[in-house]
């Protein structure tokens, strides 16, 4: 019923976007479908697996300037469109896997890096738009891109709904839960890891290049910028991770009050708020707003989230009288 | 054209922007090494004890190399107590939460701290202008900027004085020993509380000093917090994660490297490469080149 719910959330912003028909109406819900596409991509590498990615706008940038060059090539825009997430998706699966094996914030940094370093070859490169960026004839009207991009975000959603509702989903919560635990019972941690990684670069490179094609630009310093990570992370804070309600409660609160606020207060205040906001969401509620309403659901509560895998086995023996093996 | 003078002169830059880098790195690597607790907002914090010191020389009208140094005890002092009151009041709390909690507390501080540094400061570049420094010595063809020397002297006086923080005091002994065994240090009866609060002050001290330093030498902007945060982050890594001495090693290779390749390379790529590197070297050598590190 809630999944039914969720999945038509994305249909229900467009009929009313259209409904008003204005155009800042619909800017406003191109907007609000993008980001509800990039965190619930997010959702599914940091929130399902638990690995905190510092560098998922890599995926949109990546996104983003392969459906440019591909289009500057003459492919035709619907087939950029479906390019761009497949060869985004490898590129996923070929840094996905050695960089999966680092842990916590190792992993959290060195994506970061790696998404920092993309930026500086992209503004440094004269066929990627070097400090000025690629402009684009774009070949859509905004209604088509409003359409698409719900599409975007209604294929984020079902993504989460079917990893929720499979033996997939249990694999991954297992794996963020306890690694040891989860390969005991003969899951192949690397392989979910890295399936994980790929099914979240695809919402999140699918949505960068319908981005270009709505601004009908592409610059590295844009669609690479740390800044569009950090809203991500926000928004997931606060709606909450590891289920396909937090996202959308996030990206929508978020986008509102972005949008509200930022006309009132102007954008630095606004981002010094939600700061702060992060700040006490971490001290107060580090499970969200789905998890303070009971959506979140890890396998073994708190006590083993928190756990390193050389902690849990010296519990375990603890556990076992304080004997070896 | 590659000439002898050009090269020591590379290299004294480098000595100079490694040492810097050193004691900004430090910072970060005490709390990772102490606490485990990964501070993302610590270019943030360089940035804004940068601006602090501006700020004040501004109040006082004139800008003498003696003022500078009077003003930067103030700024330390509010950055060490800024850490410490983080520390004990927020951080303790949820340090034994979720193991990434503390990482995304200071993400809060990553977003917060530039924008407030806008409203503040503007958002113009700044540079921390000495005329006493503005003058550069000629050794045999070699020029040196007053404020190179003075940036060197600095930065190997405050290196030492961490160390000797570190290695003869007992609240030295105290983080160490937290460091080492968190349980064992508590039952010899350090208050670890307080150990980890005190190392948050000593890591935003550092951030102070090297904010003044960076700012001698280099112009800054309330964006420019995270560049210097990856750049710590990849000194430190390629130290080892919490071992100093590694650390300040690492910060010379980082200054000396970036110097020589933006001398004789030019500047295009300096900043991709030196991101590659960091990743390689997380993905290879996770407990850096000496392999001291956690």
């Amino acid at each position: 019923m809630i999944a039914l719910f969720a999945i038509l959330i994305p249909l229900l912003i467009v009929v009313l976007a259209t409904v008003h028909g204005s155009p800042y109406a619909i800017r406003f819900a191109t907007n609000m479908l993008m980001w509800i596409a990039l965190v619930q991509s997010l959702n599914t590498i940091t929130g399902y697996v638990g690995r905190i990615h510092f560098g998922h706008v890599m995926f949109f940038g990546l996104g983003a300037f392969t459906t440019v060059l591909l289009y500057e090539r003459g492919v035709s825009w619907p087939l950029t469109l479906i390019l761009s997430p497949i060869i985004v998706m490898f590129f996923a699966l070929a840094i996905g896997y050695p960089t999966l094996r680092l842990h916590g914030a190792y992993f959290a940094i060195a994506t970061w890096a790696f998404a920092e370093m993309l930026k500086q070859i992209a503004l440094n490169v004269e066929w990627l738009g070097k400090g000025y960026g690629i402009p684009v004839r774009t070949p859509l009207d905004s209604y088509q891109v409003l359409y698409l991009m719900a599409l975007v975000a209604t294929l984020a959603i079902a993504i989460n709904i079917a990893i929720e509702r499979s033996r997939l989903g249990r694999a991954f919560t297992a794996i963020r839960d306890n690694e040891v635990a989860a390969s005991v019972y003969g899951i192949n941690i690397v392989n979910y890891r890295v399936l994980a990684y790929m099914l979240s670069s695809i919402p999140a490179s699918m949505a960068g290049g319908l981005y270009v094609y709505w601004i009908g630009y592409a610059y590295a310093g844009d669609v690479f910028s740390g800044l569009k990570t950090d809203i991500m992370f926000v928004a997931l804070l606060l709606g909450g991770m590891g289920n396909y309600v937090g996202p959308l409660i996030g990206s929508i609160i978020f986008v509102l009050t972005y949008e509200v606020l930022w006309t009132y207060i102007g954008e630095q205040l606004y981002l010094v708020l939600l700061g702060s906001f992060i700040v006490m969401l971490v001290l107060f509620m580090p499970y969200g707003i789905s998890g303070f309403l009971g959506f979140t659901k890890p396998l073994v509560r708190h006590l083993a989230l928190s756990l390193t895998p050389k902690e849990f086995m010296e519990r375990l023996t603890l556990l076992r009288g304080g004997r070896e093996s | 054209m590659v000439s002898l003078e050009l090269v020591v002169q590379a290299i004294i830059d480098g000595l100079t922007l490694g040492l810097i880098y050193a004691i900004a790195a430090l910072g970060l690597s005490l709390a990772f090494g102490v606490m485990h607790v990964i501070n993302v907002a610590h270019g943030d914090f360089i940035i804004l004890s940068a601006f602090l010191i501006y700020w004040f020389l501004l109040i006082l009208g004139s800008q003498s190399i003696a003022l500078a140094l009077l003003v930067a005890i103030p700024t330390i002092i509010i950055l060490a107590s800024l850490g410490y009151m983080i520390q004990r009041f927020l951080v303790n709390r949820i340090i034994e939460g979720p193991p990434l909690s503390t990482l995304l507390f200071f993400f809060g501080f990553m977003i917060l701290m530039p924008n407030l540094m806008i409203i503040l400061f503007g958002p113009f570049t700044r540079t921390l202008i000495i005329p006493e420094l503005a003058f550069s010595y000629e050794i045999l063809g070699v020029k040196l900027s007053a404020s190179r020397l003075f940036s060197l002297l600095m930065a190997s006086f405050v290196i030492v004085l961490t160390l000797a923080l570190l290695y003869r005091t007992r609240i030295g002994m105290a983080i160490r020993a937290t460091a080492q065994n968190r349980e064992a240090a508590s039952i010899c009866g350090i208050d670890i509380k307080n150990a980890y609060s005190m190392t948050l002050a000593v890591a935003f001290a550092l951030a102070s000093l090297s904010g003044l330093l960076a700012g001698l030498n280099f112009a800054f902007a309330p964006t420019h917090g995270p560049i210097y945060t990856l750049l710590s982050f990849f000194v430190v890594v390629l130290g080892g994660m919490g071992y100093p001495p590694g650390t300040i090693l690492a910060g010379l290779i980082l200054g000396l490297a970036q110097t020589l390749i933006s001398t004789f390379l030019g500047t295009t790529f300096v900043y991709a490469f030196v991101f590659l590197l960091l990743y390689l070297i997380l993905l290879l050598r996770p407990r850096g080149l000496l392999g001291r590190g956690i």
